[in-house]
């Protein structure tokens, strides 16, 4: 009896030790790798965010499927396409896109295993101002026993303050760190921080 | 990778889109309920702009009180943009404040004045009488998007939350600094259309539980005959309608309310859904099973005869 618990609390070691070391791993190297995408990403999806204002997910494992958000002032439109469908890009026509660099957009979000970018609004000294907000989906970010996790990034136009732990604060009370989506970001730099999220958006 | 294929002469999904903003846009001076406006957003107007000044108050000690003026103009004149908050679980007071705002605005904010300069005030069978913890708070929500630069939109959401109570709230009772996004603010289904019926004095007729779908055999046909009394509002669950995660949702519970629009099914075998949250219009299309999945309550109201 004695040695099957001993075997069970072997076991349940191992599952606790490997579920918990991929994080730190990936965010680690991530962002280096991938810093050029990334930022081509950040740059394309403002340009066409300032003629039109949308958000996109890529919905899929294989990031074959599409869902485009348009927003105008009064409605939001959701749709769901598939990449290899023409309704995609008769639809971005129709919103006078620039399909082109929609197109390399999606390329760049599906080299980089982003699954979801927006632009989030936030409020400082009662004026608007927006985020650029990126999830990645990775299988380095799954693993036994646990629920899949996102590796999202948040890119600001300012630089911002941190703590001595790195962690992102709020630019009007310094001694308060500031939340996105009630999480806590961690600095990759002065305007780009980080969180592991259970939630792509 | 994403190739851009030749341009084909398709029917576009963007026309059927377009089309029923069109309808929205057409429809929405024409709801049933109308004639029953008990006031409009001028006479709402001209009663904020009478204000000349209004103090600090000492009930809501961090609700600015310009700024609070400020968002009752824009309730008034703006009603659709009335926005709940991002990860708040304020999405069932959001819902039915269209109610208000709608056939009342005058009503809501000589309600909303009241309550700022006396703590107190009543609206249909409902005294309020927020709590301390509540009226500290007010002013203070922040990271939720617009609802930041809202102190009016804090206070009326706070205050529903501290008075209405269901089942889902019987284990955070007492407020406490970041409850608008657990269970404390939480609303079940009866909560819901008690809120509707004790509010606004409606006639509410629910059809719906919690776990329980309601069975019917033909969702846009169901709404659209009983949209023809009055708004629809829709208790969902969003995590399939909204997905936040990749996984499958094995046990699917409601979680959000929305008012509903429009309705219609398209020639695609798919239906539009036109419905109302997060201070926007939204048009989205989905498969009948999903709905039929996602839909677990379905309410709507009639005026009671004056």
């Amino acid at each position: 009896m004695k040695r099957f618990v001993y075997y069970i609390i072997f076991l349940g070691s191992i599952c606790f030790v490997s579920s918990c070391s991929y994080s730190k791993k990936f965010t680690e190297n991530y962002y280096r790798e991938n810093e050029a995408t990334i930022q081509s990403i950040k740059t394309r999806f403002k340009q066409l965010y300032d003629e039109r204002p949308f958000a996109l997910e890529l919905k899929d494992k294989a990031l074959n499927s599409l869902g485009l958000e348009i927003h105008t002032d009064s409605i939001r439109y959701i749709y769901t396409f598939r990449t290899d469908e023409p309704y995609f890009i008769d639809t971005l026509e129709k919103y006078q896109f620039d399909v082109k660099a929609m197109s390399e957009l999606i390329n760049d979000m599906q080299k980089a295993h982003c699954t979801w970018i927006t632009n989030l609004d936030y409020y400082e000294q009662r004026q608007k101002k927006y985020l650029v907000f990126i999830s990645v989906r990775d299988k380095k970010l799954t693993a036994f026993l646990k629920p899949e996790k996102y590796f999202t990034l948040v890119i600001f136009d300012q630089p911002q303050p941190y703590d001595e732990k790195q962690r992102l604060l709020d630019n009007e009370d310094r001694k308060k760190n500031r939340l996105i989506n009630g999480v806590i970001f961690r600095k990759i730099n002065d305007r780009v921080s980080y969180a592991l999220t259970g939630k792509y958006r | 990778m994403l190739s851009i294929y030749p341009y084909r002469k398709t029917i576009p999904l963007y026309i059927l889109f377009q089309f029923l903003s069109f309808y929205l846009h057409a429809s929405a001076g024409q709801l049933p309920s109308d004639s029953n406006r008990i006031s409009t957003q001028q006479q709402a107007l001209a009663f904020l702009d009478s204000i000349d000044h209004l103090d600090s108050s000492k009930y809501w000690p961090n609700a600015d009180p310009d700024l609070f003026l400020q968002n009752l103009k824009t309730f008034a004149t703006e009603p659709l943009k009335f926005y709940e908050g991002k990860g708040t679980n304020f999405c069932a007071y959001s819902a039915l404040t269209y109610v208000p705002l709608n056939y009342d605005p005058l009503g809501f904010s000589r309600f909303m004045v009241t309550l700022y300069q006396k703590g107190r005030a009543k609206m249909g069978r409902v005294m309020f009488k927020p709590s301390a913890a509540v009226r500290k708070e007010a002013g203070l929500l922040k990271y939720k998007g617009a609802l930041d630069i809202s102190p009016a939109g804090q206070i009326w959401f706070l205050s529903l939350a501290d008075h209405f109570k269901g089942y889902l709230n019987f284990f955070n009772r007492r407020f406490q600094p970041g409850d608008e996004n657990t269970l404390w603010a939480s609303t079940n289904y009866a909560k819901f259309n008690r809120m509707l019926r004790k509010l606004f004095l409606l006639k509410v007729h629910g059809h719906g539980a919690d776990l329980i779908r309601p069975w019917i055999k033909d969702i846009p046909a169901y709404i659209n005959r009983r949209a023809t009394k009055g708004p629809i509002f829709m208790y969902l669950n969003n995590r399939l309608l909204y997905k936040k995660r990749h996984v499958a949702t094995r046990f699917g519970i409601p979680t959000h309310y929305v008012l509903l629009l429009g309705i219609t099914k398209v020639d695609n075998d798919k239906i539009n859904i036109i419905y109302w949250d997060y201070g926007k219009k939204t048009l989205q299309q989905v498969e009948p099973r999903l709905l039929k999945k996602i839909i677990f309550g379905i309410t709507g109201f009639s005026f009671r005869k004056k």
